[in-house]
């Protein structure tokens, strides 16, 4: 008996919470006043403290995946030996770094003086990195375009020739071959069908999001409040 | 709403407490569209009502199926975006079904998290799934992996996943940015059956583009309410379009007041109130 009282409060507590925390941020999003100001102000903190509880599980999941492959030495374990060495190393220098740098709204707990190498690992292997895996986007782009403009149909022969009439008109040498016409007929293209279709897309995804919320806040939808409590 | 947003929203307020000016529009139109969905959401207890197919959905199951077949896994990727954003708990909606699939099937899933706080709960998800089919032993913790919360980082580390482990169906369903072609791609590239959804419309293209099946913007949201072929629930989408149906009157009203009285915003001033 105890028990089936106990999964009930585990199903039926998240729900009221979610309940009681939508509504307000719907009121709020139409009232205003000090209290609701307030309690947005707290919601703000807790956001933070739950994303850094968030982080030491995460933390956990990738030691432990990790982990596994370096003592069973799966394929590529010595990757996995570099990630968790390297996430432990930044761990203790983002702890030692008491002075703020780049701009960081929080700092670590010990000052150890650590800020010029967390800087360096942010600036000189961090963000080129990340620069890197995102210009591949540049070839990803092409061959996802050669894809999209084969002509399997009408469709795809009118995306194919409006697609071409854009990418010229974008282009300076569109212009010095078509002259200012195909400036035009580009600003046009954008301006009307696709501004169209886009805002047709736009209208359904609000009413779409609405309808969700609902679900959600009602309690129609349960998964995503519930996770895997049900 | 970051607290500098509330402090300049504070210093703006005409009064001490009152509705915001410019929102009652959108409040009236609010419980318009509350009311449709709420209603449907009713009707639907008592009468079938008809939702049109989508053929993305519908190819979940032969996406997982052929894994099964294959023997290879399927990958899950719920978007990157926060917990809160409606695209995730989308994604969150989606990933259930797939579990409980996959779960039955004996098929092995893995789920790639970049948020910190979508990890637990996909964690979970997938352990009730597996608890629901009767086979927790089945469930490991390596099923539902964090990579980083970095978005270049996390792309990085999602694409190794495809091409280590070539799964024959790669789902992703959620808040996608530049991120989503790169997913698209290599998932292509290792021959995965490839189904995704988003209800950003900049990344929609690529998805159109690099995947089999696109769910386009409101079909994201659509399909978390079909996907579970819940009779209640795909009421709710009926009740949506009415929503559409009072935007599409409220745009021929637009365009209508526009033609016969030019430069009259009687209209866009009353939805703006």
């Amino acid at each position: 008996m105890s028990k089936l009282v106990l999964s009930d409060l585990k199903k039926t507590v998240p729900m009221g919470i979610a309940f009681v925390m939508g509504i307000f941020g719907a009121f709020a999003y139409f009232v205003y006043t000090d209290p609701t100001d307030a309690i947005l102000q707290n919601a703000i903190v807790f956001d933070s403290v739950m994303g850094s509880m968030g982080m030491a599980i995460s933390l956990g999941n990738i030691s432990l995946i990790h982990g596994k492959n370096v003592q069973r030495k799966r394929k590529g374990w010595f990757f996995s030996v570099l990630i968790l060495v390297l996430m432990y190393f930044s761990l203790i220098i983002g702890l030692g770094a008491k002075k703020p740098y780049l701009g960081q709204q929080y700092y670590g707990l010990f000052d150890w003086g650590t800020e010029s190498i967390g800087y360096f690992l942010v600036i000189a292997i961090m963000n080129p990195a990340s620069t890197t895996v995102m210009s591949l986007l540049a070839f990803y782009i092409a061959s996802a375009a050669y894809r999209a403009f084969r002509i399997r149909g009408i469709d795809s022969a009118i995306l194919l020739v409006s697609g071409a009439l854009v990418l010229l008109g974008q282009a300076p040498i569109g212009a010095y071959i078509f002259g200012p016409s195909l400036l035009d007929l580009k600003t046009w293209i954008l301006s009307v069908p696709n501004l169209a279709g886009s805002r047709g897309c736009s209208i359904g995804i609000a009413v779409g999001s609405i309808a969700m919320s609902i679900r959600v806040l009602f309690g129609y939808e349960r998964k995503p409040v519930l996770g895997g409590l049900e | 709403m970051s607290s500098v947003l509330i402090d300049i929203l504070v210093s703006q307020r005409p009064r001490a407490w009152g509705l915001w000016p410019g929102r009652i529009g959108s409040l009236v139109l609010l419980f318009v569209l509350g009311f449709f969905v709420i209603l449907y959401l009713r009707l639907a207890r008592k009468r079938k009502i008809f939702i049109r197919k989508l053929p993305g959905l519908d190819a979940v199951d032969e996406a997982i199926g052929r894994a099964t077949e294959m023997g290879q896994p399927v990958t899950f990727v719920p978007g990157i975006g926060a917990i809160g954003s409606l695209d995730t708990m989308c994604g969150l909606v989606f990933l259930s079904e797939v579990a409980k699939r996959c779960a039955e099937l004996d098929t092995r899933l893995i789920v790639l998290n970049r948020n910190v706080l979508v990890q637990p709960a996909t964690a979970g998800i997938v352990r009730d799934a597996f608890r629901a089919a009767g086979k927790t032993e089945k469930f490991s913790e390596d099923m539902v992996r964090y990579i980083a919360p970095d978005q270049f980082a996390f792309a990085a580390g999602a694409l190794g996943t495809f091409k280590r482990e070539k799964p024959a169906a790669n789902l992703m369903f959620g808040a996608f940015w530049a991120e989503s072609l790169e997913l698209a791609e290599v998932g292509n590239d290792v021959g995965a059956i490839q189904i995704a959804g988003s209800s950003s419309m900049a990344q929609v293209p690529f998805f159109v583009a690099a995947c089999d099946y696109c769910l386009i913007g409101e079909e994201l949201y659509a399909g978390a309410a079909y996907i579970g072929r819940d009779p209640i629930l795909t009421g709710s989408i009926a009740g949506q379009d009415w929503g559409k149906v009072l935007a599409a009157v409220l745009i021929a009203l637009g365009v209508i007041t526009a033609w016969l009285l030019p430069g009259n915003k009687w209209l866009s001033n009353l939805l703006l109130i």
